[in-house]
């Protein structure tokens, strides 16, 4: 009985021992990396688990030109962060990873290679290589691509209902959800389940004292406005109403799955969501025929606008044991042209890179329409301090179900901005 | 002799190393290490960490309303999860320790969700109170499957208990059987020869003698409710609003959410003192209750 103990104990040893030993000589190939032979892997983590095939084909014609290089790409669509720090701090940084323009990109810079210097900069839309700059002016991160929010309605409903007019103000758009409602159908699902989506609908009504998302950030942080005092704040409390009023029985059970789910199959007419749903959209249904409608923050018929800016930015690990190769494919997979098949054709959203290929996303096509009428401005929910998104999601949820007034609900966002940058 | 004690400790360590040595990396390690991080303003991913002394301690206390509310709800949950679950467990046990001829099978489908994955089960509840009972409704029309069970605040905290109750009970219902079992059979015979009722054997005989597991069981019903995580992440990540958010997910939301893996750590430590203290005084006074025949 002992022996057999001893035995195992020695394999155990023998395995862990093994399993050292493989590393080491992994170490070893790294240094011989430019003979250009010895198999390399990249590792690249990202939140963008749609339009993945895409991306799968342009790894593809990267590999037919480097052979020796294998990829483990993994696309992590909930607790993303979470992973991402886990992996961190238990030491693997992947060599590519995803962060949001904004603070959470900015918390990652420790560890970015600098594309300042790097020609491929020019490739890059001026405005989305603006974005992506850190406070210092330097390019850490390359950015993916524009994505757009704003009410998304079902097209085929709106006909249905013979509304041929889109509403302008907020007014107007009651009256269509009563016109609606009066047909039978849903007027909107939205995710009330979700802090981010509460957070998202909110940031529409936090533009109008500085259309510059940093400025506004800023002034929030040294108490230059608060919530209570923003121009068309509380006008965001009455489209909550109306889409609570006009909303399913259980609204605040609605989780995003739901909420898409239901607008893709005409159970409901309108959602708050991006253009990145738009691929989960023809999941759900393959026909489905869906368009934007910019958010009205008042009643003047001049003030309705989406959201817009660089939602994604890719970030190659400056301590990459293969540098040269992570920084090639990054670029290959952004500027290339399968990279940008796989943002145009097969994510449908505007790339950041400059592009000749057309977007063939029926909601990025849509936007397209709201920006040339220049009723598009950036956003700056991703800006906003870290945590500050479900924070602001909670206080919204509780307005929601009547724990606090408007008033409280403005307080409680004004302080609990100072509290989560202190 | 010298040499046989010297087998001693081999032995020992070759049999009680490995456990030793797991303890030891996944336990001691990141408790220490959580001690360390507790003094320092960090995020959690950048290289650089500020020493800030014992400022997040002094936060935690001054500032962080969350906190404490996450605080009372942990502990208004934790009563009401160890009272519901160890009565209904006692209730329950008291009709199963007999045996007939289904008491196996009706033991081992009280059993059953125990071997679950809580994750599993939050999962399957999310489609149950969700979709199931929204479809139930307009089948039915009973007001029951018309309440939003997660949605709403009020009700968020029944959820919770209920499907942790239904999950656990099983486990506590095994121990209690295992106690009821123990009570020698003389005395309930010389009780009911006395003349004693079936209500008043319970209280005054069994009841006494069953401490020992009402001991156990109060100790790790009180331990779960007080860490409740994994259903309030997956069932109702904390809302709606902020009125499932337990002790636990807080620390987890301001590590890994917020950014704030100091302060995470900090209020990690103040509250393992707390639940120590808690279970240390349940402990001790449970004890005395004990009783020998």
């Amino acid at each position: 009985m002992k022996k057999k103990l001893l035995v195992i104990m020695v394999c155990l040893c023998a395995v862990l021992l093994g399993a050292c030993g493989k590393e080491s000589a992994n170490k070893e190939g790294a240094s011989q990396e430019n003979t250009n032979s010895e198999p390399i892997e990249i590792t690249m983590l990202t939140a963008m688990a749609y339009g993945t095939e895409g991306l799968d084909l342009a790894v593809e014609s990267f590999q037919k030109t480097h052979p020796n290089v294998t990829f483990d790409i993994q696309h992590i669509p909930n607790d993303y962060e979470t992973i991402l720090k886990s992996r961190i701090n238990a030491g693997e940084f992947p060599d590519i990873i995803a962060a949001q323009t904004g603070s959470m990109v900015a918390s990652y810079y420790d560890f970015a290679y600098d594309f300042s210097e790097d020609p491929v900069i020019e490739k890059f839309n001026p405005n989305a290589i603006e974005l992506s700059k850190s406070p210092e002016g330097k390019v850490l991160s390359l950015p993916w691509t524009y994505e757009t929010m704003g009410i998304i309605y079902n097209k085929d409903l709106f006909e249905q209902a013979g509304i041929t007019e889109l509403p302008a103000t907020l007014d107007e758009l009651e009256a269509v959800c009563k016109e609606l409602e009066s047909q039978g159908i849903l007027p909107f699902a939205t995710a009330f389940k979700e802090t981010w989506v509460l957070a998202h609908i909110a940031s529409h009504y936090m533009t109008t004292e500085n259309t510059d998302p940093v400025k506004t950030v800023e002034a929030l942080s040294n108490g230059e406005i608060t919530f209570d005092t923003m121009d068309n704040f509380n006008n965001l409390y009455r489209l909550l109403d109306m889409m609570i009023e006009y909303g399913p029985n259980k609204n605040l059970e609605t989780d995003w799955e739901k909420s898409e789910n239901m607008l893709a199959n005409g159970e409901a007419a309108m959602i708050h969501m991006g253009d990145w749903c738009e691929a989960t959209l023809k999941e759900f249904n393959p026909d489905v025929n869906v368009g934007f409608l910019p958010v009205p923050i008042s009643n003047n018929a001049q003030e309705s606008y989406l959201l817009s800016s660089i939602s994604w930015q890719l970030l190659a690990n400056k301590d990459s044991e293969h540098l040269d190769m992570t920084t090639e494919f990054l670029k290959h997979i952004l500027t290339s042209e399968e990279g940008q098949a796989w943002m145009t054709e097969y994510v449908g959203a505007v790339p950041a890179v400059t592009t000749d290929t057309d977007v063939t996303g029926m909601l990025a096509s849509s936007a397209k329409t709201s920006i040339d009428e220049g009723m598009t401005r950036p956003w700056n929910h991703t800006l906003w301090p870290s945590g500050y998104n479900m924070k602001m999601g909670a206080f919204l949820q509780e307005y929601l179900f009547g724990v606090s007034e408007i008033e409280q609900t403005n307080e409680k966002l004004t302080t609990g901005w100072l509290e989560q940058i202190h | 002799m010298k040499n046989k004690k010297a087998k001693g400790i081999m032995e020992l360590l070759f049999f009680s190393g490995p456990a030793l040595l797991s303890v030891i990396m996944i336990t001691i390690i990141p408790f220490l290490m959580n001690i360390y991080y507790s003094v320092f303003d960090w995020n959690g991913i950048s290289k650089e960490m500020n020493f800030v002394g014992f400022n997040n301690f002094v936060r935690i206390f001054t500032k962080d309303a969350q906190f404490k509310s996450s605080f009372l709800f942990t502990l208004q949950f934790s009563i009401i999860y160890i009272i519901v679950i160890n009565v209904l467990a006692i209730i329950i046990a008291n009709y199963l320790s007999e045996s007939y001829w289904l008491s196996n099978i009706t033991r081992a489908f009280y059993f059953l969700p125990y071997i679950i994955s809580l994750v599993a089960i939050s999962l399957i509840w999310r489609f149950l109170l969700g979709p199931g009972f929204t479809y139930l409704y307009e089948w039915t029309g009973i007001e029951l499957f018309g309440i939003s069970w997660l949605g709403d605040p009020r009700y968020a905290l029944v959820s919770v208990v209920l499907i942790s109750v239904w999950q656990n009970m099983g486990f506590f219902m095994i121990i209690y059987i295992a106690g009821f079992m123990a009570i020698p059979n003389s005395l309930l015979e010389a009780s009911s020869i006395d003349g004693a009722s079936k209500i008043k054997r319970f209280l005054k005989i069994k009841l006494p003698l069953l401490m020992p597991s009402v001991t156990i069981c109060i100790f790790y019903s009180l331990t779960f409710g007080l860490k409740l995580f994994d259903i309030i992440l997956v069932l109702t990540k904390g809302g709606p609003g902020n009125a499932t958010r337990t002790v636990a997910f807080d620390i987890y939301n301001d590590a890994f959410l917020s950014n704030r893996y100091g302060l995470a750590t900090a209020k990690s430590l103040i509250f393992f003192a707390v639940v120590l203290i808690v279970t240390v005084i349940q402990l001790r006074y449970f004890k005395n209750k004990e009783v020998e025949y």
